[in-house]
């Protein structure tokens, strides 16, 4: 191509000519997307999934509530949050046989009584703190005879032995 | 090539139908229909590459924009607005990539970058050319070439977009097809 005239006139024509087409399945991936996707809502990034945005920030919310709630003395909370006896333990902490006693006491403990707890703090609160308490007792029962930073909360059956 | 009224009015036209009847699917159908090949050359001259999947973005941003369109400008108007964000949004995302790279790279790396230095070309071919002299010029000068061309939006139309008197965008445009038209001849001289 020869460029010989002093103007934009030969710019314009060349730009014009600027080709970048879109490949042949380009609709239907598009088209596929947005299937993928809610058809409403402010939405997540593609990486979290295009769930709504409401649905992440309710689960979000959700989650934090249960760790905000549950006692700090239990096992989960302890791993996520305050997780020192829980790392203590996998740095080596060995069990010895005062700790199977404790655990054997545990086993024997009972599980707290709920009836107690309504009578302090606001009622929805504790509502929600004694149904995660039973709920949580049970789930981590295993785990909790095991723990020995449980013995505290055994009271006088810890001591044993 | 110039843009066909009597088509973009059906498509446009098409689209609005949909969109009465609140199926925003198929007014996104109509509008990949309508656009892609637009809107893939005009991502592919604002980023030089990844164009297909930038323009990909751009519709799945106009499929979520659709309920909001309030028919105040033209579909093509609006649609290259939302795609000049969405480039704007890369190019971003783009530099800060580079930035970082240019942190963390290593000595003989950067010796043999020289990234002020001009660029080298090995053709004549101005057609082959223009894909890299689009990108020397500034983003806002390359929107305003890009959306020029083929007579795709009006001066009127591009200021309204890019909050810009008509005055300014055309005297940007002349400008910037100056600037392309001088590098190219460099670049020439260069092949």
């Amino acid at each position: 191509m020869q460029w010989d005239r002093d103007d934009s006139q030969q710019m314009r024509e060349l730009i014009d000519r600027f080709e970048a087409n879109a490949s042949p399945d380009f609709r239907m991936r598009v088209l596929q997307q947005v299937q993928q996707r809610p058809k409403y809502g402010w939405i997540a990034p593609r990486w979290c999934g295009w769930y709504p945005m409401s649905r992440v920030a309710v689960g979000a919310a959700v989650l934090v509530l249960l760790l905000w709630m549950m006692p700090s003395d239990w096992p989960l909370k302890q791993r996520l949050v305050q997780h020192p006896p829980y790392v203590a333990q996998q740095l080596g902490g060995q069990k010895t046989s005062s700790q199977e006693l404790n655990a054997q006491a545990l086993r024997e403990a009972p599980l707290p009584a709920p009836a107690v707890a309504f009578t302090t703090g606001a009622p929805l609160t504790r509502l929600v703190q004694v149904g995660l308490d039973v709920l949580f007792n049970h789930w981590f029962r295993e785990d909790v005879k095991d723990t020995p930073w449980k013995q505290e909360s055994v009271g006088p059956h810890g001591k044993q032995g | 090539m110039l843009r066909e009224p009597a088509t973009t009015r059906d498509v446009d036209a098409d689209i609005e139908r949909h969109l009465d009847r609140r199926d925003y699917l198929a007014a996104l159908d109509a509008l990949v229909r309508g656009y892609e090949h637009e809107m893939v050359r005009f991502c592919s001259g604002m980023l030089g590459a990844d164009g297909e999947d930038v323009a990909q973005d751009v519709f799945l941003g106009a499929y979520e924009a659709l309920p909001k369109f309030k028919r105040t400008a033209s579909v093509r108007t609006w649609l290259y607005g939302i795609a000049r964000n969405q480039c704007r949004k890369t190019l971003r995302a783009r530099e800060r990539r580079q930035r970082r790279d240019r942190q963390t790279q290593d000595i003989a790396y950067n010796a043999h970058t020289n990234l002020s230095a001009p660029p080298k070309y090995e053709t004549d071919d101005p057609m082959q050319l223009l894909p890299g002299l689009l990108q020397s010029l500034t983003e806002l000068e390359r929107s305003i070439v890009l959306m020029r061309s083929r007579e795709a939006l009006t001066h009127d139309e591009i200021a309204t977009l890019l909050g810009l008197s008509k005055r300014s965008v055309e005297r940007k445009w002349s400008q910037a097809l100056k600037t392309l038209e001088g590098r190219l001849k460099n670049a020439m001289g260069q092949g």
